[in-house]
């Protein structure tokens, strides 16, 4: 068990993939020329990858063809000193191919909101960073 | 104050609602930039007025806030079987906090961080803009 300067055990990535798995709402992070932004999102895993349900219309859309990302997915419990996060680093694409985006439109990807999610972008895990770290779980195997 | 966004379809929430859910929460998640690329985690946080502060140890969080570095910083609740619930998205600057009156007083805010670890350093979250949606499923 390998532990960081805070104290938190450190997931490789074959630990977090079950975690990534266990949730359907992150959160998106996209420097802009204007400074940082945060969102908050549904994804799905398919495959190698992690699938966003953007709105076409939006900003993050747009970075997310272009800008690296930073995905965040957590459960944290403070008042039990509990809790573990993922983070992913690395650049998502677009999803443009018919029958990629046909693929995404059958996810478990619920929009947040009125409508459904209308684009898509995905990451692929097998060439992003993938790291964790939990706290108080010890004991639960998520290999 | 109901004010839909015509791209998003998502209600607006102004400013005072903002401040009250952030005062209503205690863990939010920052995004930083470290070596070039965006960074996402969460932190045990505290509204104080209009800012927002945290506790930190050295390391990436406190290199990449020192020095009024932009950053936003999200809390959010969202209920995944109802599909109700908000977001509020702060942007400004972090700002670790060393004057010794302010020190006493973000002491006094019952600052427990989620994970162990001595955190001595106060930072702080002056927001340029605080923005915030209501998720009514339709």
């Amino acid at each position: 068990v390998t532990v960081d300067g805070n104290g938190l055990e450190v997931l490789d990535r074959t630990a977090c993939l079950p975690l990534l798995a266990s949730a359907t709402v992150g959160r998106v992070g996209v420097w802009f020329a204007s400074g940082p932004e945060v969102l908050p999102v549904n994804y799905a895993l398919s495959g190698d990858d992690l699938v966003i349900g953007t709105n076409p219309a939006g900003r993050l859309h747009g970075a997310l063809g272009t800008e690296p990302l930073a995905f965040e997915v957590d459960d944290v419990d403070p008042a039990y000193e509990w809790g573990w996060s993922v983070l992913v680093r690395g650049r998502a694409r677009h999803l443009d191919d018919p029958a990629e985006v046909a693929r995404a439109e059958r996810l478990p990807l619920r929009s947040w909101g009125p409508g459904r999610h209308r684009a898509f972008v995905a990451v692929a895990l097998t060439t992003a960073d993938v790291s964790g770290r939990r706290l108080g779980l010890h004991g639960i195997d998520l290999r | 104050m109901r004010t839909i966004d015509d791209r998003t379809g998502l209600q607006e929430l102004d400013e005072t609602t903002c401040l009250l859910l952030l005062g209503r929460h205690t863990t939010g998640r920052l995004a930083v930039v470290h070596d070039g690329r965006p960074l996402i985690f969460p932190v045990t946080y505290r509204r104080s007025g209009r800012t927002l502060v945290f506790r930190s140890d050295e390391g990436t969080k406190l290199d990449a806030v020192t020095h009024g570095s932009p950053v936003a910083f999200e809390v959010d609740e969202l209920d995944n079987r109802t599909h109700q619930g908000w977001s509020v998205v702060v942007t400004g600057t972090a700002e670790e906090v060393t004057e010794p009156a302010e020190l006493d007083a973000v002491r006094k805010l019952r600052l427990e961080p989620w994970a162990p670890g001595v955190k001595p350093h106060f930072v702080r979250i002056t927001p340029e803009t605080i923005t915030g949606r209501r998720i009514v499923d339709s």
